[in-house]
């Protein structure tokens, strides 16, 4: 049995997925060259993990991550960009039997 | 008339000084530069001296236009004072926007039961322990631009932080915040953003408490707490005025934390930052400059703990002016004239 959920994650924040904690280092919403950098933590254990548009990545055994939506790209000639403003979109893909960490 | 905050008299003639000042002080560089430009000097180093001595002279003539927009928004402010003063004016207390200045402050109340929210814990702690940044930790909410503004005030002025938060019944809570005008507004919080800034041990803080006083803030203005900047949140916070800069030198930066003003370092607009412990999007806490090591030290809102997004991290200055495009400084006490104008952007003093 796996649990596959959707997840939206802010930008400079800590989302909480069962008892993962989910959070952006960067990404790049470049039209063909999308991708996000993902930290997974769970307790003292941290995984970066590098997700292209719509691929699915191995966090560890029974637990994936399929990046899904990342924003637009900033642009410097848009002005100053607030900060924690927009989220990245991941399916989480775990079996039940891992607890997800 | 009722007179409520200021004595508008006194702040018109604060207004005409200023105004008298920059005029003064516009026919003194007017004549340094009829002086400059009537010395006999040729060859590259006048040519260079000349266009630098133009270049200030272009900028300074920026700066008092400056001062004399502020001269013209005290009249304003005067104007608006008197209005609400008045015994038909508009205004008064209970509206959040009463009391400028004074001890009369509009009062914002929490429902108490708002969707997202949880109840307010009893006898949240204030004691150095609980607002040290090192115990607090961000949650799910895109709010790093306030809580590493309130990780500045914690560092700075950390009696600041507890004289703006009383608990006057159990559970219930007086945050005290400043609206765009800087009068002094307060919110009444009795809940806590559900998923929002917790200690490290996962308990309800005064971050907490500011976090669901700054929501309310943004409710009554239709804005969204996720995303933001850190001048809006310190100036917020603090009543007072902050400066956003592209970039700041060591000694630059190194002078504001010695004054004891708030400093945050923010990559908004870069959305994968080289550094790599650096998080793109995000605002966090300049906490300690070393000029002598060259080094700069800033401080992540989120737990500590994560080898891939640190709590304190320690820079290069290098480093920092690539990393952060952005330096927000803001202030607890009142700015001086001059103070704030000149740096990181090549003015200098006069």
């Amino acid at each position: 049995m796996t649990t596959e959920e959707q997840v939206a994650i802010a930008l400079g924040a800590v989302t909480p997925w069962r008892d993962l904690q989910l959070a952006i280092k960067g990404f790049s919403g470049e039209t063909g060259a999308s991708y996000a950098k993902v930290i997974v933590r769970a307790g003292d254990d941290s995984q970066l993990v590098r997700i292209e548009l719509g691929e699915t990545a191995e966090v560890r055994d029974g637990l994936s991550i399929r990046l899904d939506e990342v924003p637009p790209p900033s642009r410097p000639e848009d002005g100053p960009a607030p900060t924690g403003r927009g989220r990245v979109l991941v399916t989480v893909r775990a079996a039940d039997e891992d607890g997800a960490g | 008339m009722i007179e409520l905050g200021a004595d508008t008299d006194m702040v018109r003639a604060h207004a005409q000084a200023m105004r008298t000042g920059a005029k003064t002080l516009r026919e003194r560089i007017s004549t340094l530069g009829s002086t400059v430009r009537s010395v006999t000097w040729t060859g590259p180093d006048a040519e260079e001296f000349r266009t630098t001595a133009e270049s200030q002279f272009t900028e300074a003539g920026a700066l008092l236009e400056s001062i004399d927009r502020r001269s013209d928004e005290l009249l304003e402010h005067a104007d608006e004072q008197d209005l609400v003063s008045s015994v038909d004016g508009a205004g008064g207390e209970g509206d959040g926007t009463a009391g400028p200045g004074g001890d009369e402050a509009g009062t914002v109340k929490d429902p108490g039961d708002a969707e997202g929210t949880d109840p307010a814990d009893e006898d949240i702690p204030e004691d150095d322990e609980a607002l040290d940044p090192e115990d607090s930790g961000q949650g799910s909410i895109g709010d790093c631009y306030l809580l590493s503004s309130l990780q500045s005030l914690a560092q700075r002025d950390p009696d600041f932080l507890r004289e703006h938060v009383k608990e006057v019944e159990p559970g219930v809570y007086e945050v005290t915040m400043y609206d765009e005008h800087g009068d002094r507004v307060v919110y009444q919080v009795e809940s806590v953003q559900e998923g929002g800034v917790r200690g490290a041990d996962g308990d309800q803080s005064v971050y907490s408490l500011y976090e669901r006083a700054y929501t309310m803030h943004l409710d009554a203005r239709g804005e969204d707490i996720n995303g933001g900047y850190p001048e809006d949140a310190m100036e917020t916070l603090t009543g007072r005025s902050a400066d956003a800069y592209d970039s700041l030198s060591i000694d630059e930066l190194a002078e504001q934390i010695d004054r004891g003003h708030l400093v945050n370092a923010d990559t908004g607009g870069m959305d994968d930052p080289s550094h790599d412990s650096i998080v793109g999007n995000h605002a966090y806490t300049v906490s300690s400059v070393d000029t002598e090591a060259g080094t700069v030290t800033v401080t992540n809102p989120w737990t500590a703990g994560d080898p891939n997004a640190p709590k304190n991290v320690t820079m290069s200055h290098e480093e920092y002016r690539e990393t952060f495009g952005r330096t927000t400084v803001g202030r607890t006490v009142e700015k001086g004239v001059f103070e704030g104008i000149g740096i990181g952007d090549g003015i200098g003093w006069f």
